[in-house]
């Protein structure tokens, strides 16, 4: 079988993986990486209003074969919040990584 | 069957033993056999006559849903009766399977008669750890439920060595881990992948180490606070007899 490599981050902490995981076929691979990610959201307590979780899978020479992710909004309707958005958009700018 | 006989190191956690309850104990678990990892012991719906007893290895009980998917309900160490209940219900609402190469005694629906419906020490000992299986599938509910990954795998964890210890299996600080990922997965009802994460965080807490799968904690007590490990609920009632770090 195949090796998958699953990369995640769930905006706190990214997790790069160098174990890697064997399962038959890129469609398991996808279902794995999309399944990951309610467990992330599960465990993140929010934190302000505005999360990613990510799940990047790599195959064995390292190249990029499937990403999938997931994004919680919360927003008051209110009027409250106005600075806390800023505040989330700078943490959303510090998310963003790469490979 | 070795010395250190897994069934009464395990019953006499309960506080209920004297010396002369061993020659029973002894007796009852003398026929062992071998069976090789991944032969399932008691098939769900089945009917079930008497009880597999683990007297080496690891087993470990499990239902699945139609897709294939399966949660892992209990493991079943050295001294643990697969399925007492089964030996009177007639038929296991679950699978058991071995983990590992393991070693088990078959103990007839006669036998298990004769311990348990006696008035006698040995019966309340299987009673009281009839009754910790049940406590132990309590806090793995209200923390498959209630608790983040990471919380949930070190409690598992601090369950696991204790375990281990009761029966002498496993030193003051670390262990054997018997599964691989995709296991502990079905355990705790995450995906492989967030195992994987859920472990690499622990390792940076510094709360375990795992190489070539022998868990390392380097501080019992430090994991035990993190994960609100509270081994009470094991009624374990002689801690003379387990590690100092382990009560």
């Amino acid at each position: 079988m195949p090796l998958y490599f699953f990369d995640t981050d769930n905006g706190d902490r990214h997790h790069r993986d160098d174990d890697g995981l064997e399962l038959p076929d890129d469609a398991a691979a996808r279902a794995m990486a999309q399944e990951t990610l309610p467990d992330m959201a599960h465990d993140a307590l929010p934190d302000g209003e505005s999360r990613a979780f990510t799940v990047l899978v790599r195959t064995h020479d390292s190249t990029l074969l499937y990403s999938v992710s997931m994004t919680m909004a919360g927003q008051w309707h209110d009027g409250r919040g106005v600075s806390e958005r800023r505040s989330s958009a700078a943490q959303q700018r510090s998310n963003v990584w790469s490979l | 069957m070795p010395a250190n006989n897994p069934l009464i190191l395990k019953l006499t956690q309960s506080g209920l033993l004297t010396e002369e309850d061993h020659a029973v104990l002894t007796e009852v678990t003398r026929d062992v056999r071998h069976v090789p990892a991944e032969t399932v012991l008691v098939e769900q719906g089945a009917p079930v006559e008497g009880a597999p007893l683990v007297v080496s290895g690891i087993a470990y009980r499990y239902r699945l849903l139609q897709d294939g998917r399966r949660q892992i309900l209990g493991m079943l160490l050295p001294g643990d009766f697969c399925d007492l209940q089964g030996a009177l219900l007639g038929s296991s609402d679950h699978y058991t399977e071995a983990l590992t190469d393991a070693e088990t005694v078959w103990l007839t629906r006669e036998t298990i008669d004769r311990l348990t419906l006696a008035p006698t020490r040995i019966a309340r000992a299987l009673w009281w750890s009839t009754l910790v299986d049940e406590a132990i599938l309590r806090a793995w509910l209200t923390n498959m439920g209630q608790q983040e990954a990471n919380k949930w795998l070190a409690h598992f964890i601090c369950e696991f060595l204790l375990r281990l210890q009761v029966v002498g299996r496993a030193q003051a600080d670390a262990f054997e881990m018997p599964f691989r990922q995709a296991k502990l997965a079905d355990i705790l009802g995450i995906t492989s992948v967030h195992v994987s994460r859920t472990l690499s965080d622990l390792r940076d807490r510094g709360l375990l180490d795992l190489s070539h799968r022998r868990v390392k904690i380097p501080d019992v007590a430090r994991l035990r606070a993190y994960c609100e490990f509270d081994p009470s609920y094991l009624h374990l009632k002689r801690p003379d007899m387990l590690p100092s770090t382990a009560t």
